[in-house]
């Protein structure tokens, strides 16, 4: 497999016989050699990516949140950015600011960080909410206005914002409503004794400082998105999927269930899914894998129990024969 | 609001307001005067109140009506232990109970009332119509239970609906019929006895005075019916079911003799071939059970009193079957005390001087005392006499007035004077009451109480023989087809306002059904259900084995009632789902990996994958053809992937086979 990627890497897309599927596989796979042990997570991400959603990164310093951000948009080829929030940005920190332009005698816009492909939102509960409600505007209008002019945002446009668990001093939680912008959320948490170990390795040590060669483009990405819109839902698992939402909103546990919204992402979530295991159809699978990340920052539970208990025991009751 | 509490809707509130004024309504002519108006009221406000959304009254106020209703049924019923004051209590308390009626939980409790109301009704009647009207409440009130609960439609008569509840109740019927097959029988009802609840039956009674056979003519319902031995009905003229037989006259009031002894059985003294009959006497509350003169010998559980009457020791509150022998014959042979004798020849001095001056003068011209008998009907018949259902009210020397002035009446008034009439003639006379005739339903002869009738029974003193009972029937020589072929054919005047020929008719040949219903369900008694029990294989109905059918009985209706639950509950599995299952099955030996197929299949093959790496392959394959044949757009061919798919089971049952277990 490594030696065909090598051998591969110039066009890898002439290659008629290799499917999206595999292809896929092969950028979890890179991926995967700097991240090591979150094979999951990563599939998580790319699927997020490619059903047009953005991610929310919750996690300790240190666990590799940004190697996770730059291996991904490097191996799609993407624009990448990164902003770290802070409690004194500004919005036109982020958006851009329009400056006069003497000479010309205008005001001509200087396009902020957003103005990318890929965009990696450091510690984004640091920043103010006025700045936070900016960010998350422009992701979910996909675009920016100022100065009542309207400007584009890539059509992959995709962020993955990070936030720290501990250190609450002096940050701003995101209300519900924002973080309903985000897909999913999810957290790498820590790798195993063996992949840790390896960590310590020279090779891997030399393989980090090298770049991840791209084995996609944003084009590409661009159609897999489209075609993640078309892969079927039989009945059964759009009843499958709704009976899951509607059980957390019933559940004695939870205070506040999944919107209709978050249904429409547990099934976009799903679609990617099932499109990575290179099926175009949806699987009860893909919605019991697709349902914790797209739970596990929307649900409002009781005495703020964790959630991912309170999940599991949804997706285990509800059986599926 | 949880729904307990929650409020009516109108069309709520109407059902149970339906369901309410149904239940109650049969009970209205026995209920005090002012019931009506009352329940009108509280009808009429509930309604207004729902329409203008007033809130409920202070309960204050409601105490106050309530007291002030429990001391008006005192003062129209009296207090005490009665059916009467309970049902009524219980109907008023139901009517008053709408007032406070504006949540669900208080229109549970009216609904459970309605049917208990509706019950209580069998407490006065279980008569075949009856039964109909009460299914009919009770299906409005089950509907009205059922409309509480969920509103399909917002049609105030959903027929989906109703049809539902037709359903539900049709689902009870089973029910109904098995605990009424096996249900403890009382000997007699606790109502029927009449030290608890006193109890005003209509029927012949033991006095007669002026006017109290006529309510008796206005009277349709079943006396009784007779079913005769290989259906020989004897003809019409010879139908004198004897009742009380009444000895002392007051001169208004004729009354029974009281006798400390019982007669004997019948001598055969005659070659007549005795009749064979079975009665069904519906109830009465009196003592007296009827049967064709003369009566040769008493049923069980009664005796024949020395004027022929049958008597039964317990009032006759249930329905009564005998079977009984006679004799047709008009005459029958009895030896007369002394005392018997004046007591037979005795009536009020100084009164009715006119036919007192008559008789003596017949009794100086006739040789014997039949002659002097031959000579007053013939006398009856040739004078002006006319058969009357509407007589002149008489008072004074009533026999006087009657036959020099009024001339008009029915039996009760000829019996009566003639039997004074043969006593001023010096023969021993006496009236007898009792029914006459019958109509021929089919298989049985149907008796009401519309055949009410009075006749005299004369003694006829013979020397050197005993003497005789001589039966003699005055009004057959006014109105003689009254004799001839049964009280309907001299209804020449109307009764009452619907009393139409086809009315009659209907009422006969449904009496058809209402025996029948008799046979099967009023009658199912004590000695039934025990042949029942014993065809069972249940011989001795002690309190263990009651207890232990009962037991079963309520543990069968439980399961039998969760049956249709289940049914309507159970998963139904597609041909797809059945072969995941049969997958499944192959490892339901090891519990734990079994329950994982809970999870859907792929964590399940991914497990068993585990479990049975060498059937890793065709586990796999079994996996991607079952998740295309299931999810895919594209409908493959469906038995070409069940086939396969069930050769891959077999497969994977074979490796399954050879590897133990881990």
């Amino acid at each position: 497999m490594l030696s065909y990627m090598t051998n591969n890497l110039s066009e890898p897309l002439t290659q008629k016989n290799i499917t999206d599927a595999d292809l896929i596989g092969q950028i979890v796979a890179s991926v995967g050699k700097k991240i090591l042990d979150k094979t999951e997570a990563i599939e998580t991400v790319v699927a997020t990516l490619i059903a047009g959603g953005h991610v929310l990164l919750e996690d300790l310093p240190g666990l590799g949140k940004t190697t996770l951000a730059m291996s991904i948009a490097q191996v799609f080829g993407m624009d990448y950015n990164r902003i770290q929030l802070t409690s004194d940005m500004m919005p036109s920190d982020v958006l851009g600011v329009s400056i006069y332009d003497a000479p010309t005698q205008t005001f001509s816009y200087h396009k902020g960080p957003i103005f990318t492909q890929f965009l990696l939102a450091d510690e984004l509960n640091r920043a103010t909410p006025k700045t936070q409600s900016a960010l998350l505007e422009a992701m979910a209008e996909n675009q920016v206005s100022m100065d009542g002019k309207t400007y584009q945002l890539d059509d992959v446009f995709f962020v993955m914002a990070t936030q720290n668990p501990i250190d609450e001093a002096g940050t701003y939680n995101l209300p519900q409503s924002q973080l309903d912008r985000f897909l999913v959320s999810l957290s790498l948490g820590y790798p195993d004794a063996e992949s840790e170990r390896q960590l310590y390795s020279q090779s891997y040590m030399q393989s980090f400082k090298e770049s991840l060669p791209a084995l996609s483009n944003p084009e590409q990405l661009r159609s897999w998105q489209q075609q993640a819109l078309t892969i079927h839902a039989a009945n059964e698992v759009l009843d499958y999927l709704q009976l899951l939402v509607k059980k957390t909103r019933t559940h004695s546990e939870i205070l506040h269930g999944l919107s209709p919204r978050a249904g429409l992402s547990l099934f976009r979530l799903s679609q990617s899914l099932a499109m990575l295991a290179g099926r175009d159809f949806i699987t009860p699978a893909d919605v019991q894998r697709a349902f914790y990340p797209v739970c596990r920052h929307r649900l409002v539970t009781k005495d703020n129990k964790p959630a991912k208990e309170i999940i599991k025991a949804i997706v285990h009751d509800t059986a599926i024969i | 609001m949880s729904r307990i509490t929650s409020q009516l809707s109108q069309k709520q509130l109407f059902w149970i307001v339906f369901a309410v004024l149904l239940a109650v309504l049969p009970q209205v002519y026995r209920l005090p005067m002012w019931f009506l108006p009352m329940t009108v009221v509280v009808v009429g406000y509930r309604f207004y109140a729902q329409l203008h959304q007033l809130k409920q009254a202070y309960n204050r106020i409601l105490t106050v009506i309530a007291i002030a209703a429990m001391i008006m049924i005192i003062y129209s019923q009296g207090i005490g232990l009665s059916r009467e004051f309970s049902v009524t209590i219980l109907i008023t308390m139901t009517v008053l109970k709408l007032l406070e009626t504006y949540t669900m939980r208080d229109a549970l409790l009216v609904v459970m009332l309605c049917y208990f109301v509706t019950m209580t009704r069998f407490l006065y009647s279980q008569d075949l119509l009856l039964v109909f009207y009460l299914l009919g409440s009770a299906f409005v009130t089950t509907h009205a239970l059922s409309v509480l609960n969920y509103e399909k439609t917002v049609q105030w008569f959903d027929t989906s609906q109703l049809r539902a509840t037709a359903g539900s109740l049709a689902l009870a019927v089973p029910f109904a019929a098995l605990f009424f097959l096996v249900f403890p029988r009382l000997g007699a009802p606790i109502w029927g006895s009449p030290d608890i609840f006193g109890e005003g039956k209509t029927g012949i009674s033991d006095t007669m005075s002026p006017g109290s056979i006529i309510e008796l003519f206005m009277d349709d319902s079943p006396a009784f019916r007779a079913t005769f031995q290989d259906n020989k009905i004897p003809p019409n003229n010879q139908l004198y079911w004897r009742g009380p037989v009444l000895w002392n006259f007051d001169g208004t009031t004729w009354s029974r003799k009281k006798h400390s002894k019982t007669r004997a059985r019948i001598q055969q003294y005659s070659e007549t071939e005795p009749y064979r009959y079975q009665i069904e006497l519906e109830s009465t509350g009196q003592n007296y059970m009827f049967g064709l003169d003369y009566v040769v010998n008493s049923p069980s559980g009664a005796f024949l009193l020395p004027d022929s009457i049958l008597y039964a020791p317990q009032k006759i509150n249930q329905l009564r079957h005998y079977e009984l022998e006679s004799l047709l014959l008009d005459r029958f042979y009895q030896p007369l005390t002394e005392s018997d004798r004046e007591l037979l020849l005795d009536y009020p001095a100084n009164q009715n001087l006119q036919t007192q001056q008559m008789m003596q003068n017949w009794q100086q011209q006739a040789q014997n005392p039949i002659e002097i008998i031959n000579r007053a009907l013939t006398w009856f018949n040739q004078e002006e006499f006319y058969y009357s259902y509407s007589p002149p009210p008489l008072s004074g020397d009533v026999i006087d007035q009657f036959i020099y002035e009024s001339k008009r009446g029915f039996c009760e008034h000829y019996a009566s004077s003639f039997t004074i009439m043969m006593r001023m003639a010096g023969i021993p006379a006496r009236v007898v009451t009792g029914y006459q005739g019958g109509i021929n339903n089919g298989e049985y002869l149907l008796v009401k109480q519309s055949d009410a009738h009075a006749w005299s029974e004369v003694y006829i003193e013979q020397e050197n023989q005993m003497g005789y009972w001589l039966r003699v029937d005055p009004t057959s020589m006014v109105a003689p087809e009254r004799v001839e072929r049964g009280s309907r054919q001299i209804m020449d005047e109307k009764r009452n306002l619907i009393d139409y020929d086809w009315i009659r008719n209907f009422k006969d040949s449904m009496d058809r059904y209402r025996y029948r219903w008799n046979q099967w369900v009023r009658d199912f008694n004590v000695s039934k259900q025990q042949a029942l029990f014993e065809i069972l294989g249940v011989d001795h109905r002690d309190g263990k084995t009651l207890a232990l059918m009962m037991a079963g009985i309520l543990l069968v209706t439980g399961i039998l009632s969760l049956i249709p639950i289940w049914w309507v509950k159970r998963r139904r599995f597609h041909a797809l789902q059945k072969i995941y299952l049969d997958l499944a099955k192959l490892v339901r030996k090891q519990p734990h990996l079994y329950q994982t197929h809970h999870q859907g299949i792929e964590t399940f093959i991914a497990n068993m994958q585990q479990h049975y790496p060498k059937a890793r392959s065709s586990l796999n394959h079994f996996l991607d053809t079952y998740l295309a044949a299931r999810y895919s757009k594209k409908g493959n061919d469906r038995q070409k992937t069940l086939n396969h798919l069930q050769q891959t089971l077999l497969k994977i049952k074979q490796v399954i086979k050879q590897q133990p277990l881990q």
